[in-house]
Parts: structure tokens; C-alpha cells; sequence
């Protein structure tokens, strides 16, 4: 990942919404790696993430004219990626409720099997799992703060939440990640 | 266990503490808050059993990794998104034009015009070669109409999206509460029958 740092990035704002179109490509350089983490994190698979990636930064390139430079273009990206990967959450929630696939799927879920029997592999989907349980905003507090250690200031920002309910609703986050995950020790 | 209106000077409530327990197991909260904390773990058992089981969850959750898709993701990814941003900028030029809202009221009105030299020409005179252009310049006036409604019914949903953001359906699906979305679903699965 290029390193710009906060002073750069107001810089490379300025001369876009000046009509260089090549500074996006500096500010997508340096975003686009925590963004489709936030985004796989959330939702679990290459595809989707990929796909997330791009509709941020459309949608960036679209408003980044009016953005004004005194806010924080990550914390704003950010907000943009948790939106649109619960939108894709709750899409995907409508396709299962549809689907019986789905359901065979998740009676067939490791998360159902003794824990003697999963190996690593099947311990990270089995956590991944029990992430993709949690719900939606609860789950995008949890990447943002365990995965992409940012602050809880951040992901107030982010969220717009109170840092307080940052607090509690990452407690909470992982109280629900133990109670699916039991005591299971690491294979 | 402390309730959570406890308002003893300097004590944190139960659902304060918990909210410190994960940066405390990472050794990651301020001095003032890590006192405040020990001083209400040294009184409650709750959340002192809380923050043991944290200890066996963080051991676990540091298997959670996300692959690193390289840096020819990355690449591709922009160039990407350049050209989806240039496309949709073409539509929208495309939709500003003239050409496709105007071009089936144009056509509508050269057929009437040609029906109504048709009706007016004597019998002899109308030639068998205006029929098979008649025909044609009727199903062109059609298409463009076509056009224009699938483009209205947000058949082009991109340039939809640029003329009404606030209407994206991802922005409207992330908006419903959980109940609507249950709902929705309902509904969706009566439809489906």
C-alpha cells in the first residue's frame, strides 16, 4: 500500500475536485486494501468484497467534488463500505429466506460438528461463520475494531455512534462469538 | 454485580466496565480507565468471569485472518472502476442527448404526416413501394418508443441511479429494520409460492 499521509490527501482532494482525475487513482491507492478488508470481513468471500471495492469507489469518485476537505476521506469510505455490505447482507438474507439450498447449506455447517473433529481450516470457516451470525452493524463494529484495529473514535465516526455504544455493541459482538464458538480450543 | 444507574463516584456500571474488557485484555486502555476498571473488577465476579473467557475467544479469533488478494487485484481493480465510471458517464451523456426522448416523437409524427399524404393521394396513385417503407418507418417509431420506456422504467437503472441517489436499492434494503426485512422476505416467499 503507497503511504500518503493526512497532509497528501488533502492535496491530492484539491487537485480532483480541480479537474485532475489522476489524483483519485492516489486516493483509491491508498484506501482500497482496508476497504475490502472491511467488506470481507463482513461478508466472507473474494467476489463480494471485489465487488464492494468498486461500487466505494464509484460512488466516491461521484461525490469526492462536494466532499469537504476538512472531513476525514476514510472515515467516510469507511461509512460507504459498512452501508453497502449490509445492504448486501440483508440481500443475501432475502435470497435464503428464498433458497433451500441455503438451508441445506446450514444444516450441513461445520458449526454443528464436534470441535475434536475440525482441523484449522475448519476452525477459520467455523469462526467466519459465527462472525456472519452476528448482526449486521454488530458485525462491522467487530471487523473494524478486531481486524482493522481502528479506534473506537473511528468507528464512531464511522457509524455515527456514540464511542460508548462502540464499546458496548464490540463487548456484545464477542459475548456472541463465544456463546456460538464455545470453549473450543484451537486444533 | 453493579447495576448499571450505580452512580458511585468514580465506579463504572456493569455495562461500562464490559465495554473496557476487550481493550483491557489487549492491554490497550488509557491509565484512568484501566484504574477505574480494576477497581470495579476488584469488587465484581461477573465481570471478572467475563473477561477470563475473553482471554480463550481472542486466542481462537487470531486464527480470523483475510487472504491478501495482490497487489494485480488491486491494479485490476482500479482500472476497473475507471472504466465503470467512464461507462456510466456515457449513458449519461447518452440520457442528456437529445436524440433518444426525441427521436420517437419525431418518427410518430413523420408516420402521421406520411399517413395522412396516403390518405389524401387517389387510389392509382398510391405505389406499392410506400408500403414496405411505411412498415419500416412504423417499426422504428415502435423500438424507439421501447427504448425510451425501458430506459424510464429504470431498465437503465445506472442512470437512474445518478439522476435519483437517494432511490439505490442498496441504500433502501440498508435502511429497513430487521422486522421489514422479515417482512419483505414474507412477502417475497408468498410470491414465490
Amino acid at each position: 500500500m503507497s503511504r500518503i499521509d493526512d497532509m497528501q490527501e488533502r492535496e491530492l482532494i484539491q487537485r480532483f475536485q480541480g479537474g485532475e482525475s489522476w489524483a483519485f487513482d492516489r486516493l483509491m491507492e491508498k484506501h482500497q486494501e482496508r476497504v475490502y478488508r472491511i467488506a470481507f470481513g463482513m461478508l466472507g468471500d473474494h467476489d463480494s468484497a471485489a465487488d464492494i471495492v468498486q461500487e466505494v469507489f464509484i460512488r466516491a469518485f461521484r461525490s469526492l467534488k462536494k466532499f469537504r476537505r476538512d472531513s476525514s476521506l476514510s472515515t467516510w469510505l469507511h461509512r460507504i463500505t459498512v452501508n453497502l455490505s449490509i445492504g448486501e447482507i440483508r440481500k443475501r438474507k432475502v435470497r435464503n429466506h428464498l433458497s433451500l439450498t441455503s438451508f441445506t447449506e446450514r444444516l450441513r455447517s461445520p458449526i454443528g460438528r464436534p470441535s475434536k473433529e475440525l482441523d484449522r481450516k475448519d476452525d477459520q470457516e467455523r469462526i467466519q461463520k459465527a462472525v456472519e451470525k452476528l448482526p449486521p452493524r454488530q458485525r462491522a463494529i467487530f471487523v473494524m475494531r478486531h481486524d482493522e484495529d481502528l479506534s473506537h473514535v473511528e468507528i464512531a465516526a464511522a457509524l455515527e455512534l456514540s464511542e460508548g455504544a462502540v464499546r458496548a455493541s464490540y463487548f456484545q459482538a464477542l459475548k456472541k462469538l463465544r456463546e456460538e464458538l464455545g470453549d473450543h480450543e484451537p486444533a | 454485580m453493579n447495576r448499571p444507574n450505580d452512580k458511585r463516584a468514580h465506579s463504572l456500571s456493569c455495562q461500562e466496565a464490559q465495554g473496557f474488557l476487550p481493550d483491557y485484555a489487549n492491554e490497550e486502555l488509557d491509565q484512568s480507565q484501566h484504574l477505574a476498571l480494576e477497581s470495579h473488577l476488584d469488587e465484581c465476579a461477573d465481570c471478572r468471569e467475563e473477561l477470563e473467557s475473553l482471554g480463550g475467544l481472542f486466542g481462537l479469533l487470531e486464527m480470523r485472518t483475510v487472504p491478501d488478494p495482490g497487489e494485480s487485484f488491486f491494479r485490476e481493480a482500479r482500472a476497473q472502476v475507471h472504466g465503470k465510471i467512464e461507462a456510466r458517464r456515457r449513458w449519461t451523456l447518452r440520457d442528456l442527448a437529445p436524440k433518444p426522448t426525441l427521436s420517437p416523437v419525431f418518427a410518430a409524427a413523420a408516420m402521421l404526416l406520411f399517413l395522412l399524404l396516403w390518405w389524401t393521394l387517389p387510389d392509382a396513385q398510391k405505389s406499392r413501394e410506400i408500403q414496405p417503407f411505411l412498415a419500416q418507418l412504423e417499426q422504428e417509431a415502435t423500438s424507439s418508443l421501447m427504448d425510451l420506456s425501458l430506459e424510464l422504467a429504470g431498465g437503465e437503472s445506472e442512470i437512474v441511479n445518478d439522476l435519483f441517489p437517494t432511490a439505490d436499492s442498496d441504500d433502501l434494503i440498508a435502511n429497513l429494520s430487521e422486522s421489514e426485512l422479515d417482512r419483505l422476505a414474507e412477502r417475497l416467499e408468498e410470491i414465490m409460492g
